[in-house]
C-alpha cells in the first residue's frame, strides 16, 4: 500500500502532481470526519491531511473540542490518504528527478547549485551585511514567477520581511529584464512585515492557509533570525530562544514537506573575536547555533568581492559539492560576472 | 539443553553471521503453529508486531498480556514454545567467540576508517555517529548503503538497506554515484534500499514496526535513522517535556536495539549535537556533546564523533565502544561518497 500509495501522490512540487498535490482538509470528511471537527482543524492551523498525518498524536489532543477516540479516527483517516510507509529508493529518485529548481539568476551561481534553489527543502543565506542576500531573495521573487522551461518555479512568492528591507520597485526592475509585466509581479507577491519572534512564527499560520488556495512556488524568511537576536538576550534566554527558534524552522519545514515550496531564510552572523582573532581578524560565523544548523538543508555563505562582485560558497549540502560560485549585483538583481 | 540450542542455533548472538546460518536465522513466526499454538493468535501476535519467534521470546511477559484476545494461559504457552526455539540460556565464552569471530562487518569505504573500526560498522548493534552540520554523517550513511549490498568478500553485508530520514537529506543520486565507484548497478542498487521518510516521533517509531515486518521476507544487512535525534528536539520542548522525551526515545532505542537483535542488521543511526556554551568557553569554545542524554549514550554500542578537517577531509574519533581502541581516522568525502584521503 505504500509503494502504490507513494506512486500515486508524490511529496515535491511536480506541475503534473498539481492536482494529487497537497490535499485539502475538507477531504477528511469522505473519510467519515464530521465537518465541524474539520473546521476545529483548520482553526488550529491545519489546512491540510498531509498536516495532519504529520502531526504528533499529542499535539493533535491538544485541539479544543476533538476528543482522544476523535483524534484516532481522525490519524487513520489521514494515514490513507498520505503515504507514510517505506518506498523504494527507486521510486524516490524518480520523484526527486522532477524537482523544481528555481534560478538565482545567475548561471554560474546555478551550476554549483546543480540547476538552483531546490523546492521542497529549506535554503539558508548567510553573511555579513552587503553580501547580498536581500538581493538574491528579491530576484528570486521574480524568477520563481517564470515559466518552468525558463527555470521558474512557475507559482507565487510569499515575502516575510524581518528587517524592512523589502523593496517592490527592485522587483519592478528586475521583471523588466525577464521581460515580465511589473504590475502581475508585484501582484504575485506577498508581503507581510514581521515585528517580532511571536507574530513571525504566527504569519506562519496564515502562509498555510494561503498555500491551499494557491500555488506559491518560493517563500522567503529575511531575515529568520534577526528578531531573535534582540527579543532574546543573554545567556539566561539562549535556550528559550533556541526552543522558539526550533519550533519556527520546524514549522518551516513542514510547510515545505507539505507544499512542495523552495523556503530560503536569510541569517544574520556573528564576528567572534576571541582566540584565532590574531591570525586573520574576526571568523565571521552564522548564528543561531546548532538548531539553525541542523534544520536548513543547503547552507550558502555570501561574501562580498571587489565591486558588485559578490562570490558564494555552498557550506553544508546532502549532495552539493563545496564550490565557489562568483555573482553581479546590478539593477537586475543577481547575474553573472561581466568580464 | 543450553550448549546444544546454542549449538544448533548460531543466530541469537549473531544472526547475520555465516551465508549457511541463513536457514537457521530469526524464525518467522508461523513457527510457533508447529509447537500447538493455534493459528489464531500467532495471527494476533503478528498484528501486534511480533513478527518473528525471536521478538516473541525476548518480549516481557506483561507486554504480552497486553496483546488484546490472548489469555494468560495461552501467553505461558507461548513463551514456553518460543523458549524451546531461540536460546536464552547460558553458553560458554569460548562458544560467543567462535561466534562473533564470524560476525560481519560493513566497510565505511575507507579503509583508514575501516581499520579503527576493525573491519567496519558492526551488525547486531547500534552504531551511533554525531558530530556538528557537515561532519559527514548523512554521507557516511549514504555510502553504508551501498557498501552493505556488496558481496561479503568485497566487505559488504550482501543485504538490503533500510533507510528512515527524519531530515529530508536523502538524495538517491549520490547513491548511484557511489555504486559507479563499486561497480554496481545503479538501478538495482537503489531498488534495494528502502526508503520512508518520519514526520514525527510517534510516526518514527511506527516505521520501525513496518521495519520488522519488512526484514522477515528478505535480507537486510544495514539499517539507518538519520537523524534518530532531530524530531525528538522539536516534538518536545522545554524541561517540563524533557521525561516524557527521554521515556519515547529510550522506548525507540530498545525496539532499535531488538531488530538488531533478532535480525542482525548494522543499525546505524546519527545524532545531533549541543553547544555548551556556559563555563568552558573560556578555553576552547564551546564543548560540542550530543543530544540525548544518557539514554542515547547507553542505547549506543559503539559511538563515533564525526567533525570537519580541512575542505573534503573529515575525522572520525571513536567515543566509545566495549572493544575498540580510542583513535582517530582521516577520510574523505568526495562524488564517490566515503573514501581514503587523497595525498
Amino acid at each position: 500500500m505504500a509503494a502504490t500509495a507513494a506512486q500515486q501522490k508524490t511529496a515535491a512540487a511536480e506541475q503534473e502532481e498539481v492536482e494529487h498535490g497537497p490535499f485539502p482538509i475538507e477531504h477528511l470528511q469522505a473519510s467519515g470526519i464530521a465537518a465541524l471537527d474539520v473546521k476545529k482543524l483548520k482553526d488550529a492551523g491545519l489546512h491540510t491531511v498531509e498536516s495532519v498525518a504529520y502531526t504528533p498524536r499529542k499535539d493533535l489532543l491538544q485541539i479544543k473540542g476533538i476528543s482522544e477516540a476523535k483524534v484516532d479516527k481522525i490519524i487513520e483517516a489521514a494515514s490513507k490518504l498520505v503515504p507514510l510507509g517505506f518506498t523504494s529508493a527507486s521510486q524516490l529518485h524518480a520523484q526527486r528527478l522532477e524537482i523544481i529548481q528555481v534560478t538565482t539568476g545567475s548561471r554560474e551561481l546555478d551550476k554549483i547549485l546543480d540547476g538552483g534553489i531546490e523546492t521542497g527543502s529549506i535554503t539558508e543565506l548567510y553573511g555579513e551585511f552587503r553580501s547580498g542576500k536581500t538581493q538574491l531573495c528579491h530576484t528570486l521573487c521574480v524568477t520563481c514567477q517564470l515559466p518552468l522551461d525558463q527555470g521558474g518555479g512557475e507559482g507565487k512568492a510569499l515575502y516575510i520581511d524581518a528587517e524592512g528591507t523589502f523593496r517592490p520597485q527592485r522587483l519592478l526592475q528586475i521583471a523588466d529584464r525577464f521581460g515580465l509585466n511589473g504590475a502581475d509581479v508585484l501582484e504575485n507577491v506577498a508581503y507581510a512585515r514581521a515585528y517580532n519572534t511571536d507574530h513571525q512564527s504566527r504569519l506562519l499560520l496564515e502562509a498555510a492557509s494561503m498555500m491551499i488556495e494557491t500555488r506559491f512556488a518560493l517563500m522567503i524568511v529575511d531575515s529568520a533570525t534577526a528578531l531573535y537576536r534582540t527579543d532574546f538576550s543573554g545567556r539566561g534566554e539562549l535556550s528559550a530562544r533556541q526552543m522558539h527558534m526550533a519550533k519556527f524552522l520546524r514549522s518551516l519545514q513542514k510547510l515545505a514537506d507539505e507544499f512542495g515550496v523552495a523556503v530560503v531564510i536569510t541569517n544574520q552572523v556573528v564576528a567572534q573575536v576571541d582566540g584565532s582573532a590574531m591570525f586573520a581578524g574576526p571568523q565571521v560565523k552564522p548564528i543561531g547555533g546548532n538548531i539553525m544548523a541542523h534544520a536548513s538543508t543547503t547552507r550558502l555563505a555570501l561574501r562580498k568581492g571587489r565591486g558588485e562582485e559578490r562570490i558564494c560558497k555552498v557550506i553544508s549540502s546532502p549532495c552539493l559539492a563545496e564550490a565557489e560560485a562568483r555573482f553581479q549585483l546590478s539593477s537586475e538583481g543577481v547575474g553573472d560576472v561581466k568580464d
